[in-house]
């Protein structure tokens, strides 16, 4: 586990997590990404996969261990890494008050996206997700799934090299899921990685390459989900795993 | 009231003010919140206390006592009107639980009932902060009956209901007029400007007029004015007559009317209830959104973010208007001043006025900074800045922009005016546009990192994060304290040395600024809330 090698993408190396009151959170993780690999993450909930998430694309810091994007390391480099990756939240809060083509260009703006390649993107992934009509409209007025649909587009018009999601499917319709995963694998077949949680196991097997268990903060199963399943289910695996 | 009524107002309240969060949660940011809440309210409270008490003692003469109850009457209602008003329309039709309460089996009265009633009973303790110190004063010098203290103290239960549900009606009203409006709470804002604006002008020439005057004219003026108040304001005149003149009467026309209002604004809002909240829940959608590329122009990452939180500003009805007040006091002011003021003889002053006028503007310009909620006001969206590849000094400096961008309009309007009618020496000048304009650039990093100590994201309403904001109430009272003490030494020192004095003082307050921001920059935004 710990001779990861350089090409990874995302590397999170004996991660610990202590919460105000002393709850250990997350327990000497470690798990490597390489290009390509759409990484599942998967876990009880309060397990610690949205802490693991979160410690990851620097919106928590961490005691110890390291985590680097890239070859950046997210604790001493954090807008490089930031520049790399597109993170996803399970509720995603956009700027309720802007509209969505405001929201989407002000992404853009961070970015430092050119004129032509953003109204190029954005008309690509928009007309994907079928929001252009809403893009006029306040953010406050979209339902969860069309804010999920504006995350996505806006997490995808950067070109990243990873995408960080929790959850990412809920909400989300199945014509707008069916296209998302579709783009997920188009994604990692250009040299890219995904890394993200969920509950849905047949998605998980269905779509992932790899695949790790967290549970009570400890990572107890990671790898090729054919070597950990051994040709039997993903559920029942899980549930050996989580029973053991 | 009925038990559902109860119920609701008690969970509206807990939630309202984070008691329960407080009692329960292991998060000591919890219980700090709640600490900062009361101690906002404690402040506030002691704040109007001593208001009212100061004024009522300087109505002590014949003149004027028997007006000390419609006095405090007058002052409970406007302080209501004018703070319930802004947020009646926002609490009474709180669109984040509409679908969690409307699918339970309750009724839409008891809902209403219960969001009024939880704002009453937070409003009565403002309401009898200003009412019983002025029935104290008037007490211990009139002769009271024993049927007058008992009327006194039944209508101190009902002294906040009538203006609140009046507030609470225009509320609505304004609120069930805007729900259909794409921008309604740009329109919903400035008509509330336009209210505040008209009344600051109108109590600016009110207190003018009793300005010049000397004091037994002056107390004949002010019984004069309340003689008009109670003739032309049946409750005034029903609420004094019932203390004063111990008439029960009175008092239950007073009672009647008051509880007769509250009658008929629940039958108002229950049957709109449902249709302004969806309205207000409902979408706008513009069909066929066609992209226009002149507006899809690559701009700076910190323009970016300034472009973003101004939006926000402006449509937010409760973050404008709360901190816009400064600058339109400013503004109005000194137009008044202007008017008022027209020839009038300066060398006549005992001071130097050059040194003072600056601070003043400045203390108005100051008075509620943006930058001090600005961070908060990003709530549950924080997640976006903490992800997004950009440096925390581009998102502090966006903060600091936009406060100086809301200021200028006040800043110059003030200062030109001023320039115009005031005959200040050239270095006068300099230091009339100089002093507020770095007054601003410093309140607003202050403000940034009186934030940045006390922050909120946590927050499910508008209102929670800017009326109740621990971090606005500090860097008022540093604001204030920052300003009172240079204008107290403008006074003091002596004329030939005023220049050499704001000179020295500007050289301090931008050091003191550089000094803040180079501290600013070195916070990183994921420390922010994590302790």
């Amino acid at each position: 586990m710990d001779s990861f090698n350089n090409e990874s993408i995302l590397n999170i190396s004996h991660l610990c997590k202590t919460y105000k009151g002393g709850e250990m959170a997350v327990k000497d993780l470690s798990l490597s990404l390489e290009p390509g690999d759409i990484y599942g993450f998967i876990g009880a909930n309060g397990a610690g996969k949205t802490t693991t998430i979160k410690c990851s694309v620097g919106i928590l810091e961490f005691e110890s261990g390291s985590i680097t994007i890239c070859g950046h390391d997210i604790q001493h480099d954090p807008i490089s890494c930031k520049r790399s990756f597109s993170y996803i939240p399970d509720n995603p809060d956009l700027f309720d008050q802007l509209t969505g083509i405001q929201y989407l260009n002000f992404i853009a703006d961070v970015f430092s996206l050119s004129q032509d390649e953003r109204t190029k993107k954005i008309q690509q992934y928009s007309q994907a997700f079928n929001l252009v009509d809403a893009l006029g409209d306040l953010i406050s007025t979209y339902s969860h799934g069309m804010k999920q649909k504006l995350a996505i587009i806006a997490s995808l018009i950067h070109s990243p090299k990873l995408f960080i999601m929790d959850e990412p499917f809920v909400g989300l319709d199945p014509e707008s899921t069916f296209k998302f995963k579709e783009m997920m694998r188009d994604f990692v077949s250009q040299g890219n990685a995904i890394f993200f949680s969920t509950h849905v196991l047949d998605t998980a097997e269905k779509l992932c390459n790899k695949i790790a268990i967290i549970k009570k903060g400890q990572l107890i199963a990671s790898g090729d989900i054919k070597e950990l399943t051994h040709g039997e289910s993903l559920e029942s695996c899980f549930m050996e795993y989580m029973h053991e | 009231m009925s038990k559902e009524v109860l119920k609701l107002t008690k969970m509206n309240l807990s939630i309202n003010l984070g008691i329960n969060e407080a009692r329960i949660s292991q998060d000591n940011t919890k219980k700090r919140y709640f600490r900062r809440n009361i101690f906002t309210y404690v402040f506030l409270t002691l704040l109007l206390v001593f208001y009212s008490a100061n004024y009522s003692v300087s109505l002590l003469n014949e003149k004027t006592i028997q007006y000390i109850p419609v006095m405090a009457l007058i002052e409970v209602s406007g302080y209501i009107v004018l703070f319930a008003f802004l947020r009646a329309g926002n609490e009474i039709f709180n669109t984040e639980s509409y679908e969690k309460l409307i699918v339970l089996p309750l009724k839409p009265r008891s809902i209403i009932q219960s969001r009024f009633l939880a704002m009453l009973l937070e409003n009565e303790l403002y309401a009898l902060a200003i009412y019983l110190p002025a029935i104290i004063v008037y007490g211990t010098h009139a002769s009271m009956t024993a049927s007058a203290v008992f009327i006194t103290i039944l209508l101190a239960l009902l002294v906040a209901l009538f203006p609140l549900t009046v507030a609470s009606l225009l509320g609505t009203l304004l609120t069930g007029l805007f729900a259909r409006l794409k921008h309604q709470n740009l329109i919903n804002s400035i008509f509330m400007m336009l209210l505040m604006l008209a009344i600051v002008v109108g109590s600016f020439f009110l207190s003018s007029t009793q300005a010049n005057t000397n004091t037994d004219a002056y107390y004949q003026n002010l019984a004069n004015s309340f003689a008009q108040i109670n003739k032309y304001y049946f409750m005034g005149r029903w609420f004094s007559s019932a203390i004063v003149s111990s008439s029960w009467l009175d008092a239950l026309y007073f009672a009647l009317v008051s509880l007769g209002t509250y009658v008929i604004f629940v039958l108002i809002c229950t049957a709109l209830f449902v249709p302004i909240s969806q309205k207000l829940k409902g979408s706008f959608s513009k069909k066929q959104y066609h992209f226009d590329s002149k507006k899809m122009k690559r701009t700076s990452a910190v323009k970016a973010f300034l472009a973003k939180d101004l939006k926000m500003y402006l449509n937010s009805r409760s973050y404008l208007v709360n901190t816009i007040f400064g600058s339109l006091l400013a503004i109005v002011g000194v137009i008044v001043y202007a008017i008022m003021m027209k020839g009038y003889d300066y060398s006549k002053l005992t001071f130097n006025f050059e040194s003072l006028v600056p601070f003043i503007i400045g203390l108005l310009l100051t008075m509620s900074v943006t930058t001090s909620i600005s961070l908060s006001f990003e709530g549950k969206n924080w997640w976006l800045s903490l992800t997004l590849p950009v440096s925390n000094k581009t998102i502090y400096e966006s903060k600091i922009l936009m406060d100086v961008i809301v200021s200028l309009p006040g800043y110059l309007i003030s200062t030109i005016v001023l320039a115009c009618v005031m005959p200040f020496s050239i270095a006068g000048y300099i230091f009339l546009f100089l002093v507020p304009l770095i007054y601003i650039v410093f309140s607003a990093v202050v403000g940034l990192l009186i934030n940045i100590r006390y922050p909120r994201f946590d927050w499910n309403s508008e209102n929670e994060v800017v009326k109740s904001s621990s971090s606005l109430l500090f860097s008022m009272l540093l604001g204030i304290i920052d300003l009172v003490i240079p204008c107290v030494g403008a006074i003091m020192i002596p004329t030939h040395y005023n220049q050499l004095y704001l000179a020295l003082f500007m050289v301090l307050i931008i050091g003191v600024t550089i000094f803040l921001i180079h501290k600013l920059n070195k916070i990183q935004l994921n420390r922010i809330g994590s302790k």
